[in-house]
């Protein structure tokens, strides 16, 4: 199975969705720990590094403050699904309005086993407060569906309707293993929050 | 300016508010209850925020990103929740990030009890966690310092950009006295950071950025030495031009014994000098007002003067260990404490006291 982490590639697809809504009053990412914590060296606008797992409670900090401002956090696996699945959690049923943007490479934690694995947006769809959960698939080849889920989760937040949540599952465009196919197949892109139907506009 | 009875966490809290805090996230829990009530009725008043957050780890991480963005912000706990912040206020220390915390201790560890005590001391003077960094530490003993060392956290927060930590113990807290409040301006200028991230009329190509993590050996190193070369600043601060607010000394010119106690301790052991001075003794008192940095040389020039000092905590011994290293050995330092829970009572310090000087 070769599903990586592959930091430029997100970062593309945040460029190109951060263009695509054009914010004009401040845009703030906020970096998880372990190897995206220097995700922010491919932007050019403001970033925020947070403790493990803590990225969506330093988002609800900034957005409190800036709620102009465009503000999303970047965590993978280690960082979101583990030491901070309760960040997430509260966030999202808080309807804090920020955008999560999930780089999941199949492995939920340190321990990295898909035993441990976690199925995040099921367990958010559960709360009443996101507006808007996704699953989608990413590969080097293509990432469209990656950046206009992105682009709609940025858009519910100019528009102030609340919690957003984007799991991307990266995979190569040349991975035909067993393994990710069972993934993909365990881990269906769905979208499985829509509150305001942007999915269809 | 007339006084108001105000309860201890409360006067605080308000104080809070007259320094332009408009931010508050945390929850109501065990001694400062009242502070976290207060501003949330009294915080939208004023256009503020107050986010009761699920738990002290997101609290503490809530104030990092509202730090982090520019605002004069507070959190609070007592004693436990103070170690689930702790992995927080490092981050916010090492990212240079100002804001007020404020601890009203309880006793023992873990849930500990609800009860007074002063077992935070080291926790709150060594920084509280992992990495080269301190937080400047105000121990109130009165609702007026409650109020006072607010308006000064939040001061110096901003001059140093760097965590305060407000340690008070549950007293101090929960009891009522008049108090003044200060006229302040109401108005803080939330853009007037230019290191703040999210500026309004900021896009791409102007980026601040808030970390403190380091892959490169040398930049860590560097950073921590600016955080050194930053400490050593404000310990000249209280120590030159800050005296009055690092210590409070009474009594002392001819004392021959030093009774020390910060917090709500200090105001029994003034009852203790008087006895002692109405029984012959000569005793007087030092009350750190400043815990971090500890005025050291206030100690030191007390330990010419004195023959000998006795430290009084709620607690089994921990400031005494700062007092013994300020003398140095030139003067005997003893030590008496209760714990769990026990305040000592004026008596009982008078009593301790008798054993090592002459009643007449």
């Amino acid at each position: 199975m070769s599903m990586n982490f592959q930091p430029d590639q997100l970062q593309t697809m945040i460029v190109e969705a951060v263009d695509a809504v054009a914010p004009t009053s401040g845009i703030v990412g906020v970096a998880p720990v372990s190897c995206g914590a220097f995700i922010y060296d491919g932007f050019d606008f403001d970033f925020c590094q947070s403790l493990p797992g803590c990225a969506p409670a330093v988002a609800s900090g900034i957005k409190r403050v800036r709620p102009k401002a465009l503000v999303f956090t970047y965590q993978n696996g280690m960082d979101l699904a583990a030491a901070g699945i309760s960040e997430v959690i509260h966030a999202a049923n808080r309807g804090e309005n920020i955008s999560v943007i999930y780089a999941d490479n199949g492995s939920c934690g340190l321990d990295c086993t898909e035993e441990s694995r976690i199925k995040i947006c099921e367990l958010l769809s559960s709360l009443n407060n996101p507006v808007y959960i996704t699953r989608v698939v990413a590969t080097d080849k293509d990432n469209k569906a990656a950046i206009k889920s992105i682009k709609n989760a940025f858009k519910l937040q100019q528009e102030n309707r609340g919690f957003s949540f984007v799991e991307i599952l990266l995979v190569s465009s040349d991975d035909e293993s067993k393994e990710t196919k069972a993934l993909m197949e365990e881990l269906p892109s769905k979208v499985f929050v829509d509150k305001y139907g942007v999915e269809k506009a | 300016m007339p006084k108001r009875l105000m309860k201890g966490c409360e006067a605080l809290a308000q104080a809070a508010i007259l320094a332009g805090c408009r931010y508050y996230f945390g929850s109501p829990v065990a001694q400062q209850t009242e502070l976290s009530a207060y501003l949330s009725k009294h915080l939208p008043l004023v256009g503020g925020t107050y986010v009761q957050a699920a738990d002290e780890i997101s609290a503490i991480n809530m104030v990092y990103g509202a730090a982090a963005a520019g605002a004069k912000v507070m959190t609070s706990g007592s004693s436990t929740g103070m170690s689930l912040k702790q992995e927080g206020i490092s981050g916010i220390a090492a990212s240079e990030l100002p804001c007020v915390i404020v601890n009203t201790m309880c006793g023992g560890s873990v849930a500990g009890a609800s009860c007074p005590a002063q077992a935070d001391y080291w926790q709150a003077t060594r920084g509280g966690t992992h990495g080269d960094y301190r937080n400047i530490v105000f121990a109130p003993c009165s609702v007026q310092e409650m109020t006072d060392m607010t308006i000064a956290g939040f001061n110096y927060a901003d001059r140093f950009r760097t965590p305060v930590l407000i340690l008070a113990d549950s007293i101090v807290s929960q009891m009522m006295e008049p108090v003044e409040l200060p006229k302040l301006p109401l108005d803080y200028d939330i853009d007037s950071k230019k290191w703040a991230l999210g500026l309004p009329g900021t896009n791409k190509h102007n980026k601040n950025v808030c970390a403190s993590t380091f892959t490169v050996q040398d930049e860590l190193e560097e950073h921590n030495w600016h955080l050194y070369q930053k400490y050593q600043v404000i310990a000249k601060h209280f120590t030159e031009e800050d005296k009055d607010l690092a210590i409070e000394e009474y009594m002392c010119d001819d004392a021959e014994i030093v009774l020390v106690g910060y917090g709500i301790i200090a105001r029994l052991l003034k009852t203790v000098v008087e006895k002692c001075r109405k029984r012959g003794v000569k005793a007087g008192l030092a009350r750190p007002k400043v815990l971090w940095p500890f005025p050291t040389q206030a100690f030191k020039k007390l330990a010419q003067n004195t023959e000998k000092f006795m430290v009084i905590e709620m607690s089994c011994g921990q400031l005494v260990e700062d007092v013994k290293m300020a003398v140095n050995g030139a003067k005997p330092v003893y030590f008496f404490g209760r714990t769990g829970g026990a305040v000592p009572s004026d008596f009982e310090i008078f009593n301790e006291v008798s054993k090592l000087v002459c009643l007449d």
